[in-house]
């Protein structure tokens, strides 16, 4: 399986701010991959590193074969959309297609014409006066133009309705299933994107928490409950990732592929919202003085 | 990428121009005015000394050349007018884009940061030169009656507005804006800090830097004798010393004569206050020691000086784009 | 043909859902043999699933002799899944939605009605068995 991204050791540090600690991440071709993380995680500082905007200030950096550099051949193969949308307000999506015509060597203007036909979006209005929804689907398609093998798209659902968010996904999935495309998106809701993603990254505190096929990572993944006691005997064959104690009743999120034995457990799947809540709380203090929290690193 | 410039430019060069063409009209009606009278004086002065017909002063040249409100009005918006291509359109050149987060799709398409801002900043620099170069050539044209009479050619504020310099200056400018504007980030302090530069560089060379471009000449001349010089040159300094070698100086309302004080010179000359008194022997033997000094730049050297000012201010905006084109292409987007 | 409608928030994953859906279409008729499946894309473009998803169903299917994959025209449906004809279904439906109207009449809500029904279906292999 070729490996589309990998990196290791990353860091980016601002003035007083570490925004990115020593992340070690891989993307395999064809996936799409969800960058889940809290606000102020790193997962914009992440992406812009990725894409070649920002330079990081330590560790190593592979994307498509080389590091992120401002060329040509490097951008044609490389899609960026940034949270903000950024397009030109008093742009209409016609000149916006001409832009990337006149400064692409691959742009395919008819896609582009096309989807927004289809999704009635009017390609002779300014893009400032175009809703919050349809700027993302044009934003999308514009970077979907010259054919990328890589699109890297920054919390690009978060401002939109669930009709619009259905749509964009439909549109990006669309475009891996025909183009052989790779997706990384980043997110703060798992919910919105659960149905189209299949590797994850979980940023949190600036640290790359978990990552991998999700499949792979829920079937590694158990919810056991059982009457409060104390965990180290799991402790020796899993991961605890989460512990949470009442005073009757602990539950535990853990890792491993071992087999629990102990019958007191009650063991049950755990889904990939849960899973991720459990990561991102790591650092979290307890709210209620009854609970613990205990976070391990796995 | 030109496709670009001319696309997001078009509206702001429709506007340039009718304010280029504003000015122009400006110009070219005030100096037809100027152009007409000049005439009128030149005939009527030429048949008599005083006063000629038709109640024109032809000592002065006449009341509308000197000082006169409509040519100090005109003077200072051609003096300020390099300094708006730079503001306007270079400040905002990389600051509004990274204001509004669209230079993350800019520099996403195919094309370097460094391609992107050659060929803005390039188109930029080439409306800077133009607006410039029509100012200056409609200008000299403008100022040419009023520097025949006065031969004012060479002097602060008239210089900076003939023939090379103002288009250094756009350019100069222009560089400055789009400098700021990378380095800042954000339009408004960037057009603030555009001004500042501009009047400050301006300002410097003029009083600093230019009487210095070469070395003044210095002509002593011993009174009662006193230099006179001819063309459009540059006078920097004049005085009277005494003997002592002290500066004496005219202009306390009392006696006059050789342009100071009668009281500083010796007293065998003190029949000069009288307007029928002419130089005795003996005042012309006290005299001796008294000496006048004129420092001034020769008409001669005008061009070097207007070479010599273009080429620095070029210079200046070479260095400020090639700052611009580092701070661009290192640091993060 | 077939449209199909992944549920986001189910227990079930989307992949067993398009295969359920598959299977039951073909049980109701709405697929017969032969007929061709709608496309990876199309799949996607309708419910904004994962391209995988849909290809990890479709090789379900084929696995289970259902449908066939044909390398450059799309998959096409190769057999029915064991089981009464379609008309059989359609019959039960009909008597079932019977009992339902009845089952309301007599007071039951839908939570007492689906409790009643895991319960009967729970006992029933038992019965067989018996």
């Amino acid at each position: 399986m070729t490996t589309v991204i990998q990196t290791r050791g990353l860091v980016k540090q601002f003035r007083r701010v570490t925004a990115l600690s020593d992340c070690d991440i891989t993307v395999p071709e064809g996936c799409i991959c969800a960058l889940i993380g809290p606000n102020g995680a790193g997962k914009t500082t992440l992406l812009r590193l990725l894409s070649g905007l920002a330079r990081p200030t330590a560790g190593e950096m592979s994307v498509l074969g080389s590091t992120p550099r401002q060329d040509p051949a490097f951008l044609a193969e490389v899609g960026f959309l940034a949270q903000e949308i950024p397009l030109y307000r008093r742009f209409t999506a016609e000149e916006h297609i001409g832009i990337g015509a006149h400064l692409n060597r691959r742009w395919d203007a008819a896609l582009v014409r096309d989807r927004l036909k289809s999704l009635k979006i009017p390609l002779d209005r300014a893009a400032g006066s175009l809703s919050g929804g349809q700027r993302a689907q044009l934003a999308l398609t514009l970077t979907l133009a010259k054919k990328p093998r890589l699109v890297l798209l920054d919390e690009p659902v978060a401002a939109l309705d669930p009709l619009a968010r259905r749509h964009f996904l439909a549109t990006m999935a669309d475009a891996v299933a025909g183009d052989g495309l790779t997706v990384v998106l980043s997110s703060h809701l798992v919910a919105d994107m659960e149905r189209v993603v299949d590797h994850l990254i979980l940023l949190s505190a600036s640290r790359v928490q978990l990552g991998g096929d999700i499949d792979a990572l829920l079937a590694e993944h158990r919810v056991l409950v059982g009457p409060r006691r104390d965990t180290a005997a799991i402790a020796r064959t899993h991961t605890i990732v989460q512990a949470v104690h009442t005073a009757r009743q602990t539950t535990l999120l853990v890792r491993g592929n071992a087999p629990v034995i102990d019958p007191a457990w009650e063991s049950s799947e755990v889904g990939l919202e849960e899973m991720v809540l459990a990561y991102m709380g790591q650092d979290a203090a307890p709210a209620i003085s009854d609970l613990t929290s205990v976070g391990e690193e796995q | 990428m030109t496709w670009l410039t001319w696309r997001q430019y078009r509206a702001q060069f429709v506007v340039g121009t009718a304010i280029l063409a504003a000015l122009c009209l400006l110009l070219v009606l005030t100096g037809l005015q100027l152009v007409s009278q000049y005439h009128t004086i030149i005939t009527e002065c030429a048949s008599s000394t005083g006063n000629g017909q038709n109640g024109v002063n032809c000592s002065t040249g006449g009341g509308l050349f000197v000082g006169g409100p409509t040519v100090g009005f005109v003077s200072l918006i051609v003096l300020a007018a390099p300094v708006l291509a730079g503001l306007f359109l270079g400040a905002p050149m990389v600051a509004a884009e990274l204001e509004a987060g669209t230079n993350q799709f800019a520099w996403m398409q195919g094309i370097t940061r460094a391609r992107w801002l050659a060929v803005k900043a390039g188109w930029l620099l080439l409306a800077a030169a133009a607006w410039g170069g029509v100012l200056a050539a409609l200008t000299t044209w403008w100022a040419s009656p009023t520097n025949a009479e006065h031969g004012s050619e060479f002097y602060p504020g008239r210089f900076d507005v003939l023939y090379l310099v103002p288009v250094a200056y756009a350019v100069f400018a222009m560089a400055l804006g789009i400098c700021a504007g990378a380095l800042i980030r954000r339009t408004v302090p960037a057009m603030a800090v555009t001004l500042g530069g501009f009047i400050a560089a301006r300002v410097a060379m003029t009083l600093w830097l230019r009487p210095h471009y070469l070395s003044a000449v210095t002509v002593v001349g011993n009174l009662p004798a006193q230099t006179r010089l001819t063309g459009s040159y540059w006078l920097i300094s004049q005085g009277t010393r005494n003997p002592a070698g002290q500066l004496i100086s005219g202009g306390n309302g009392g006696p006059e004569a050789f342009g100071v004080q009668l009281s500083s010179l010796p007293t065998a000359c003190a029949g000069l206050a009288n307007p029928t008194g002419g130089l005795t022997s003996s005042c012309r033997a006290a005299l001796t020691g008294f000496r006048s000094f004129v420092t001034y730049q020769p008409a001669s050297r005008f061009w070097a000086f207007q070479g010599i000012e273009t080429g620095v201010f070029v210079i200046l905006a070479v260095i400020l784009l090639t700052m611009t084109a580092v701070v661009l292409i290192r640091r993060d987007a | 043909m077939i449209n199909f409608r992944v549920d986001g928030r189910s227990a079930v994953p989307p992949y067993l859902q398009i295969a359920q859906q598959v299977r039951q279409a073909l049980r109701m008729g709405v697929l017969g043999v032969g007929d061709k499946l709608p496309t990876v894309r199309e799949v996607v473009a309708a419910t904004a699933v994962n391209p995988n998803t849909v290809l990890k169903a479709y090789r379900d299917l084929e696995r289970e002799g259902l449908v066939q994959a044909r390398a450059g025209h799309g998959t096409y449906v190769l057999n029915r899944p064991p089981g009464p004809p379609p008309g059989t279904h359609s019959r039960l439906g009909r008597s079932l939605a019977r009992w339902v109207r009845e089952a309301r009449e007599a007071g039951l809500d839908d939570e007492s009605i689906e409790s009643l029904l895991r319960v009967t279906l729970q006992a029933a292999p038992e019965e067989e068995i018996a």
